[in-house]
């Protein structure tokens, strides 16, 4: 199945009685190219089809979430919800304090599929956690794509992301470990190397591992959650292995991963270390394929 | 009936009066927005709401409503005065915040708290309540006002969007910052009906308030009620008069509740009317 119609049925089977979902589109044409197919069969649930006010989909989401019932905002993609930042920090963070245990997830898509122009820059979720202190994730592969819509029903405000590039694609690892609070995700084990894949650079890291010989071997870890990742679990495979390959196509200008990279000089200079990350230059201004190019690897 | 507003509406003004004086002093250290002379909006929703079933969403200046839907709102804001404040878990007056009351959100940011309220409103249609939207003549300027508007015309939920115009926006009038808003056209223009409330008309706002908070509740559809307001007092500064109504305000007395030389203050027409 694809990554899309896992998503899917995972959801349709994971939404809460009483939930209100609502968004653009999501019952019309595409259904935000599929995100919302079959969303009318789910039993006691409404279903609002809405107005194009992001904004304002973000208060009345949270207006929900307080009034206890679990709000759901499907939206086309993530710089939309630029225009609700004020909710998510200023109304969200009033909701904080009070505990309340209803939940408000909003998914949408990372546009990282090319020839976007300047909305291709905002493939930085990490930005978002970090000014919300939500709970953000990339969803990548089914097993943590389940694992990661179940934890929903943990209450809260949620931002789950899909990669607009790679959701009509088959990947089916399986997940040898699951983080429990759906942070990352291991997928391989082995000796030679570490590989710790950020969000959606885990699609060609995946494609790299599965033709070549080389890294059948190694230790590889999805990080799901941008921010709040406990690095302390990758450095007993990065001592293990000495060998450590990072990947993020994120171009967040905030990096777990250098968090990891500096925890691992710290510990051992001679742990070797490549980096794959996006450069800062302004080639994804204009419009181009915007492709994750892992090269020499 | 009408004592019981009046006695609101000193309640309210006998709150604001005192920690106004604690707010020349110094003792409070935290911005509070006063509302003295919007006291009687303020015990006009009181006064028409149910309490435990409708909801009221208020905005930063929000002491005339605090100061009426608290439990115990004296205790609340004397709590701001102690010199451990630091250390108390408080969200401050601009983000009021009280566990188990009817204030179920209170917004810091001009214009957040109609979407808030849009969702509130949709949870309380099954349950005949209502909510209650308060503003001023600058958040109605925010573009989240026409969307809040918009949607709740859609979802048909039962919300009064109450805009108290004051006229100001800070230090700056209506006319020293924008063209003229036709709040009666724009609600129209949008299918929801629309009421203005001059402010000496004390006997036709408090029936035409009651009608609207009727219909609302039986309708189930959204409202807006412009509160024409005058917000009373000065503040100082430079020994100039700067009409800006952060608090703390150079206000003089008449009595304990009544403003001196403010002839037109509504505590001392009410009491007339009564």
């Amino acid at each position: 199945m694809r990554i899309i119609d896992i998503f899917n049925s995972t959801l349709c089977k994971t939404i809460k009685k009483q939930s209100i979902l609502f968004g653009q589109n999501i019952t019309t044409g595409s259904r935000i190219a599929g995100m919302t197919n079959n969303i009318e069969n789910i039993k006691d649930v409404e279903i609002l089809n809405t107005q194009n006010s992001e904004s304002s989909l973000m208060g009345f989401g949270l207006g929900l979430m307080l009034s206890k019932i679990n709000a759901y905002y499907f939206a086309k993609q993530l710089d939309f919800i630029l225009l609700g930042l004020d909710h998510i920090v200023n109304t969200f963070n009033y909701l904080v304090i009070q505990k309340i245990k209803h939940s408000f997830t909003i998914v949408t898509y990372i546009v990282d599929s090319g020839y976007e122009g300047p909305q291709s820059r905002f493939n930085c979720l990490a930005e978002f956690a970090s000014m919300s202190k939500a709970k953000c994730k990339y969803l990548v592969f089914p097993e943590d794509i389940k694992y990661n819509l179940k934890y929903i029903s943990k209450g809260g405000l949620n931002i789950m992301c899909l990669s607009q590039k790679y959701c009509r694609e088959n990947y089916n690892p399986k997940a040898l470990f699951k983080e429990k609070n759906g942070d990352f995700f291991q997928y391989l084990s082995g000796k030679d190397y570490t590989f710790i894949a950020m969000g959606f650079a885990a699609y060609e890291v995946y494609k790299i591992i599965l033709k070549k010989k080389k890294y059948q071997n190694i230790d590889f870890f999805v990080v799901a959650n941008p921010v709040n990742t406990n690095i302390k679990f990758f450095l007993k495979s990065v001592l293990k292995t000495k060998n450590v390959y990072l990947f993020d196509q994120s171009k967040s200008m905030l990096k777990t991963l250098i968090k990891l990279e500096n925890s691992i000089k710290s510990i051992n200079k001679n742990i070797k270390i490549k980096k794959f990350y996006r450069s800062d230059s302004l080639e994804d201004l204009y419009v181009n394929s915007d492709e994750y190019k892992i090269r020499n690897l | 009936m009408k004592n019981k507003l009046y006695n609101l509406v000193l309640k309210s003004r006998k709150l604001q009066i005192k920690v106004n004086n604690y707010l020349i002093n110094k003792k409070i250290k935290i911005p509070i927005h006063l509302g003295i002379g919007h006291e009687y909006v303020a015990a006009l929703v009181k006064y028409n709401f149910v309490d435990k079933k409708d909801k009221i969403i208020l905005t930063h200046r929000n002491i005339h409503y605090t100061s009426l839907f608290s439990k115990s709102p004296e205790k609340n804001y004397l709590k701001f005065i102690n010199k451990n404040i630091d250390k108390i878990k408080s969200f401050g007056s601009m983000n009021y915040y009280e566990k188990n009351s009817d204030i179920a959100y209170t917004s810091s940011v001009l214009g957040n708290n109609f979407s808030v309220a849009c969702g509130v409103a949709k949870s309380l249609k099954t349950k005949n309540g209502i909510t209650i939207c308060t503003a001023g003549d600058g958040a109605i300027e925010e573009g989240s006002f026409y969307e809040s508007l918009l949607f709740s015309k859609y979802l048909n939920i039962p919300i009064i969007f109450l805009v108290e115009n004051n006229n100001w926006s800070m230090a700056t009038t209506i006319k020293q910052r924008r063209s003229d808003i036709k709040l009666n056209k724009l609600a129209a223009s949008l299918g929801v009906k629309y009421y203005y409330f001059k402010r000496l008309e004390i006997r036709k706002n408090f029936n035409m308030y009651q009608k609207v908070v009727k219909e609302c509740r039986k309708q189930k559809k959204p409202f807006v009620c412009e509160f024409e307001v005058k917000t009373e007092g000065n503040y100082i500064k430079d020994g100039k008069k700067v009409r800006y109504h952060h608090g703390p305000m150079k206000i003089e007395m008449k009595d304990s509740v009544i403003l001196k030389n403010y002839k037109d203050d509504l505590i001392f027409k009410i009491k007339k009317y009564i």
